[in-house]
């Protein structure tokens, strides 16, 4: 599915309706769809998932829909979605990938057997090597006629980076990976130079990183200090340390996707991108000093162990310690132990990624919200959080984009989040004979990997 | 006499075994974070404290360590390894998967080494202080030199820049499809098989010229034996003992090579899934995989002993 609120493209729905006061919206599903197992796709599939994923005895993601109270049936291929409250980021949530459909009468299915694995699209699942591969085969019964084209999929687990470039460039795989794909100039320089068939697309994805400040830490505590941090890192530096390329997702946006962000320009002039390096430098001293830390302060950076982050920490690291006298701790990772410590606040700075599934305003909010569930750096804001709280909930796109825009011009100016201004930009790659692939996903959104419009022409 | 000692090696095995699991299952425990929260927070999403601990609940880590371990070993007792927290699937079934992979890329790398280092050793031995000898020694301390997950990258690099070439995906256990496996595993093998080869032909070189000048040799070409008989009849068998010695060293070697390796030819052996289990905090994976090759370990070091005492009659055991 599409990504953004205006775009959304049915499949099991064949279209919706929305209640004049917002709170109801009547999906009428398409008939004649049937689960891998031969039974029909009905309203008791879609009313069962949806009270399962709200259930958290059932469900982990149950407050993931906040908007969504139950599920209830009209008849068997109409459904009723009752809303707390009118929800302008309800539809491109259930379009995004934890709405998930699951057989009414597989309930009681042991959900660790593959006989679990099932459901209404182009592809079966057939078989699972452990641990190296999947395999699925086409679904003849597939509700659009004519699809897929391909007889079947095999998909290969593979984890090493490196290795996933060598089974392109030998041919061993038609494609590469569809969403987390190949995101260093390295590998692409690889492919480019090796297999130079292959065809290659950068895709971006809705979600940047940045610095979360921890507000208990009393430097971080000063607006000042964060601001100076923010003005020595450089966007351009950044990516590159990172990537290796600008193409690697400097987009001159900074904090919301599109159709979310400030204007490009409104947001270089905040974060001083249009002026000399030299000039914000200056500045961050001013500020220093101001702050009463002309011989700057330890800092512990936290990230999770991976490569590039530790490539951009080293270089931010490095101007800071450079011009503002800072004495900076790069603290790599691995998961576990990474996100314990910023579950514990056990950092000044951690660096990660502002996650969104589908890049609606409503997935950010937590990030800023007093005692929001991302909100690590223990942020608070009145202010913010009752515009946070006021867009989710207003229907007129163009008011909740004003909306939007007054929210990033504060976080840019608070900054709890030290933007690192770098979307996600992977690259995905296929070989040439690989035909009718569209490119797209969200990195955690699959819909693109549906692959029932792929052939192979060869 | 024989059959005593090995039973007290066997029994040996045990208080090692329960040594070495107590350890990693203390040092997983002691390192910061859990399996819920990898399971729930992958790629660092957020994730409340209220689902984290119903999490903790079901899995079972909210108990007292000690009844975690309790709880474990007494599953061990019957055979059982646990299930992994990570997966849901049972550890002795994880392990009885991978095991083919590891176990025939042991097995090649141990042959491709025994088959490159004996006739380097040998040679550099017959052919001292030639420019044969400078040659092989070059190349058994370029073998010492090199980590063996640096050569298995010079050799993908080859191999599939070049030759646009990358060994089959879908793995087939040696018995099942001998061409598929071979293919799999030789390059890897290689990779691990040199370095095991470049320690070997270096102690083989040093015995063998240590033992060419005994005695008994020299009563050999006296006799007026026939080179052939003198080298690989009386000098090779002497001569090979050390390095029997060494492959057992070598046995544990061979295994964390396999990590780096595993993951660079996308090989699904055990090596990778440790790796993996620590990562993810998989507490019981991790220890019915240490606990395996621990047992390997010293099952191997056993058998090593038995062949020194058969290949020498001299050594006996008490």
């Amino acid at each position: 599915m599409e990504l953004s609120p205006e775009n959304i493209i049915g499949d099991l729905a064949e279209r919706w309706e929305v209640s004049p006061d917002g709170k109801v919206i009547t999906f009428y599903l398409h008939q004649g769809v049937r689960w891998h197992d031969g039974q029909p796709f009905t309203a008791d599939d879609v009313v069962y998932s949806i009270n399962k994923i709200l259930d958290p005895e059932r469900s982990v993601i149950y407050d993931s829909f906040p908007a969504l109270q139950y599920a209830f049936k009209v008849d068997a291929y109409t459904v009723e979605l009752h809303l707390k409250y009118a929800s302008p980021s309800i539809l491109s949530q259930l379009a995004g990938p934890y709405a998930v459909m699951e057989a009414a009468h597989y309930q009681y299915a042991d959900p660790k057997s593959t006989n679990f694995l099932m459901g209404t699209g182009p592809f079966k699942f057939k078989n699972y090597t452990e641990p190296v591969e999947y395999e699925l085969v086409k679904n003849d019964d597939y509700f659009k006629e004519g699809l897929p084209y391909l007889d079947g999929v095999k998909m290969s687990i593979i984890t090493n980076r490196s290795t996933q470039v060598d089974v392109l460039v030998a041919n061993r795989v038609d494609m590469g990976p569809g969403s987390i794909a190949y995101r260093e100039i390295e590998q692409i320089e690889r492919i480019v130079d090796e297999a130079p068939s292959v065809i290659i697309q950068p895709v971006a994805y809705p979600y940047s990183r940045g610095f979360w400040a921890n507000m208990d830490y009393a430097p971080l505590q000063d607006v000042r200090v964060r601001r100076a941090l923010s003005l020595l890192m450089d966007p351009e530096e950044v990516v590159m340390a990172g990537w290796g390329s600008p193409d690697f997702g400097w987009t001159g946006k900074a904090i919301f996707p599109a159709p979310w962000n400030l204007p490009e320009k409104e947001i270089a002039e905040i974060m001083w991108w249009d002026r000399p390096f030299e000039e914000r430098i200056a500045e961050a001293q001013r500020l220093m000093v101001e702050a009463g830390y002309p011989d700057g302060f330890p800092l512990r950076m936290v990230s999770r162990n991976r490569s590039d982050a530790e490539r951009v920490l080293t270089v931010v690291a490095d101007n800071w310690r450079r011009h503002i006298n800072i004495q900076p701790e790069i603290l790599m990772r691995e998961v576990s132990d990474a996100m314990s410590m910023r579950n514990a606040g056990d950092f000044d700075l951690y660096w990660e990624t502002l996650y969104a599934m589908t890049g609606d305003m409503d997935e950010y909010i937590s990030i800023f919200l007093t005692d929001g569930g991302s909100n690590y750096g223990g942020y608070s804001n009145p202010a913010l959080d009752k515009l946070l709280n006021e867009q989710s909930v207003t229907m007129d796109f163009a008011k909740r984009q004003q909306l939007a825009h007054e929210i990033e011009r504060i976080t840019l100016t608070d900054l709890s989040v030290l933007p690192g201004s770098i979307f996600f930009t992977f690259v995905q790659a296929w070989q040439p004979y690989v035909k009718g692939y569209v490119p797209g996903g969200s990195g955690y959104s699959q819909a693109h990997l549906r692959m029932e419009n792929i052939w192979l022409d060869k | 006499m024989m059959q005593s000692y090995i039973i007290k090696r066997l029994l040996w095995i045990i208080p090692i075994m329960l040594g070495a699991v107590t350890v990693i299952f203390l040092i997983m425990n002691v390192l910061p974070g859990d399996v819920a929260m990898v399971i729930l927070g992958e790629e660092g999403a957020s994730v409340s404290p209220e689902k984290l601990e119903v999490l903790r609940q079901d899995l079972g880590l909210n108990r007292p360590l000690y009844e975690q371990y309790f709880s474990w070993m007494g599953g061990l007792l019957h055979g059982d390894l646990g299930t992994s927290l990570w997966t849901g699937l049972p550890v002795t079934t994880m392990i009885a998967v991978r095991l083919p992979y590891s176990l025939t890329l042991v097995a090649m790398a141990v042959l491709i080494s025994i088959i490159i280092a004996i006739p380097v050793g040998v040679i550099a031995a017959l052919k001292q202080d030639s420019w044969v000898d400078y040659l092989l020694r070059v190349f058994a301390i370029a073998g010492l030199s090199m980590p063996s997950f640096w050569f298995a990258i010079l050799i993908l690099l080859f191999v599939v820049s070049l030759f646009k070439w990358f060994p089959p995906l879908a793995y087939a256990p040696i018995y099942e499809d001998p061409f598929v496996a071979l293919q799999q595993l030789f390059l890897p093998a290689i990779a691990i098989g040199y370095r095991q080869a470049a320690v070997s032909a270096r102690m083989m070189r040093s015995s063998m010229l240590e033992v060419l000048r005994e005695d008994y040799i020299r009563t050999a070409w006296a006799k007026g034996l026939r080179e052939r008989t003198v080298i690989y009849l009386h000098a090779l068998k002497n001569a090979g003992l050390p390095v029997i010695t060494i492959f057992g060293v070598e046995i544990a070697v061979l295994f964390s090579s396999q990590v780096i390796i595993e993951g660079l030819f996308n090989i699904p052996g055990i090596g990778g899934m440790l790796v993996e289990a620590i990562l993810h905090r998989d507490i019981p994976l991790a220890e019915g995989t240490v606990l395996f090759i621990v047992v390997f370990v010293m099952l191997v070091n056993l058998m090593i002993d038995i062949i020194y005492s058969w290949v020498d009659p001299r050594v006996t055991y008490k």
